[in-house]
């Protein structure tokens, strides 16, 4: 088989472990579509936490629990008709031709641009940790219970790293066995495949929105933002994929977090606080939590603030209750997924990451670096600082017409991510200038590409007040917060 | 014009101006984008990439030559640190560790000792018993990648 056809098929695969459950939290939308190979991703990392910690085949356990949340999702429907997909898809007010036109055409644009933004591929590239890490840990995901502990315990292979959260090792691994084509080159495909779902995730993110303004005004003028859209959404699937170059197409885990954690800002921050939104949220974090280290702390922190914008939302009594329960215990799974992995670790006794503070008193220096290292790959807060000012001063009311999220929800995701790499950099032992060098072109990928997403989102709202006059429709629902 | 009308057209202005703004950036920084990603298709990055994938993919079908995926084999006491990454880089997703306290059927390794039939240079080498029960050094074949390693280092 080659490499493209078990890339392919494997995609398909990781679909259907996770198409139920997304469909259930999200409904009938397409970003279901995109987001169920990445929650099929989730259920390879918690069954590769299991296979650690309990034994059996990572591919059995990787059936079993999307099994597990296939009949829990049927029983679910079948408990709470209502809440079946079907039934609730929304339609569209006025000419659907009409509205829909432009964001077809930005859809369109964003699969052409997914399409160029992967021509990376066709270098045969295998990044450093790719081989030393992500490969190599999904090679041991397969083996039987006593020689997958070996591999994870033994000192003689000398990397701590090798306790990293297992997401891109165990998507690959499933990958790996359900093809039979064990190789490098088949990872870091499939990677670059599933962050340009996420990346799709993105621009779906923004033709909702605009889609969303489209409702505010009749005739051909309403059409403004949806067709601002349609170009904006293509530019963020292209930006995202220049930010996350060359690591986009070398296998390598930085653009899975950077790019999911950024999607839990867009869904979960920013975007209008539908359940869909909030679920597409949840599922991104978890990704993002189980890709990499920095990931599992950034992705904390944006569910802390999904959790601090959803209390400021809840109805009054008696549904108060219910829907704090729901809110508390969405939050209790995703971290629980996230810990999984750790767990499995820490239980097995296998290696882990040793990081001694560096002194006090050398925090200063190092965050003086930290900061002279970040700013040529972080320009674009500057402009998305100028357009969030502006913005704020001048656009706000149409801002809250479109119920988007306060810019400061967004700020604080973007500045969660910064905060936990910064504070990893700065309290470190390792030298500061050589790991800035080696780092930060991975490690600013998340607070760049949610500084673009802030641009993008102040500029579908700026095409919704140049469309201007006084609404002719309302959108359902509450005012933003 | 009354203070109503002259706020909308406020906000529309505004919203004009944040919306080519904001266009105009996301266009420049897209274009650039695809420059970057353009990047990836040059010569040099692609001959470079060629060189590493034939590199490890030589390791491995040396290291092949000497064992099979199911044959306990342990890392040489004193690998260097170079070599263990190699090693794990190129062997160490599919081979399988003797368990501490046992003996390995060999001890695998990785030297450095230029001419044809390496790999940049490099060989695998298994240290094992041979027939007669004296250990016997053994290098890997069936694979070579010509020139002096060791390949050029993909960023990190």
């Amino acid at each position: 088989m080659s490499t493209l056809a078990a890339a392919a098929l494997g995609l398909a695969l990781l679909g259907v472990l996770g198409v139920l459950p997304v469909i259930a939290l999200l409904g009938v939308r397409w970003l279901s579509l995109v987001l169920s190979p990445v929650a099929g991703a989730i259920v390879t990392g918690l069954a590769a936490a299991a296979a650690l910690s309990c034994g059996g085949p990572l591919l059995v356990w990787s059936w079993l629990l999307a099994g597990l949340g296939a009949v829990l999702t049927i029983a679910w429907w079948a408990w709470r008709p209502e809440l079946r997909p079907w039934p609730r898809t929304p339609k569209a007010p006025g000419d659907a031709t009409a509205r829909f036109g432009p964001l077809v055409l930005g859809g369109l644009l964003s699969i052409v641009a997914a399409g160029l933004s992967l021509r990376g591929l066709a270098t045969p590239t295998v990044g450093f940790d790719t081989r030393a890490l992500w490969s190599l840990r999904a090679g041991w995901m397969l083996h039987d219970h006593q020689q997958m502990l070996l591999d994870f315990k033994v000192p003689e292979f000398l990397i701590g790293q090798s306790g990293y959260p297992p997401l891109v090792s165990s998507e690959a691994a499933f990958i790996w066995g359900m093809t039979g084509l064990h190789t490098a080159r088949l990872e870091v495909v499939v990677v670059a495949l599933i962050d340009m779902l996420c990346l799709l995730g993105l621009a779906i993110g923004i033709l909702s929105l605009g889609h969303r303004a489209t409702a505010l005004r009749d005739g051909w003028r309403g059409l403004l933002p949806a067709a601002a859209a349609a170009i904006v959404a293509p530019a963020v699937v292209l930006i995202g994929a220049g930010i996350t170059e060359p690591f986009l197409t070398n296998g390598y885990a930085d653009p899975m977090w950077s790019l999911s954690a950024a999607g839990a800002v867009l869904f979960g921050l920013i975007l209008p606080s539908t359940r869909s939104n909030q679920a597409a949220a949840v599922v991104l974090l978890t990704a993002a939590g189980m890709s990499k280290q920095e990931g599992m702390f950034t992705a904390l922190c944006i569910l802390g603030l999904i959790v601090a914008r959803q209390l400021g939302r809840l109805p009054r009594a008696p549904r108060r209750s219910a829907r704090l329960l729901v809110l508390l215990a969405t939050a209790g799974a995703a971290v629980g997924a996230m810990a999984a992995w750790p767990t499995a670790i820490a239980i097995t006794g296998s290696r882990q990451v040793s990081s001694p503070l560096s002194a006090s008193s050398t925090w200063v220096h190092r965050a003086h670096a930290v900061a002279t290292g970040f700013s040529p790959s972080l320009h674009v807060l500057a402009v998305a600082l100028a357009v969030s000012i502006m913005g704020g001063l001048l656009l706000r009311s149409t801002r809250r017409r479109l119920e988007l999220g306060h810019d400061l929800w967004g700020w604080a995701g973007l500045t969660a991510g910064l905060v936990v790499v910064g504070g990893v950099l700065i309290t470190g032992s390792a030298a500061i200038g050589p790991w800035i060098e080696g780092s930060v072109h991975r490690v600013t990928q998340f607070p760049a590409i949610t500084g673009w997403l802030i641009v993008a989102v102040w500029t579908i709202v700026g095409a919704t007040a140049a469309a201007g006059g006084t609404p002719t429709e309302a959108v359902p629902g509450r005012s933003a917060t | 014009m009354s203070a109503r009308l002259r706020s909308s057209l406020a906000i529309t202005i505004a919203g004009v101006v944040v919306a080519v703004i904001g266009l105009g950036c996301l266009g420049l920084q897209a274009t650039r984008a695809n420059a970057t990603i353009s990047a990836q298709r040059s010569a040099s990055v692609v001959a470079d990439a060629r060189l590493d994938a034939a590199y490890y993919s030589c390791v491995d079908r040396q290291a092949r030559s000497l064992i099979t995926p199911a044959t306990p084999v342990a890392y040489r006491s004193g690998a260097s640190l170079g070599e263990a990454v190699v090693l794990n880089k190129a062997v160490a997703s599919w081979i399988t560790l003797s368990p501490p306290g046992t003996a390995p059927d060999g001890w695998l390794g990785l030297r450095h000792i230029g001419g044809p039939g390496t790999c940049l240079g490099d060989v695998v080498t298994l240290r094992a018993r041979g027939a007669d029960g004296s250990w016997i050094l053994r290098t890997g074949h069936g694979a070579s990648v010509p020139g002096a390693g060791p390949p050029p280092a993909p960023p990190l």
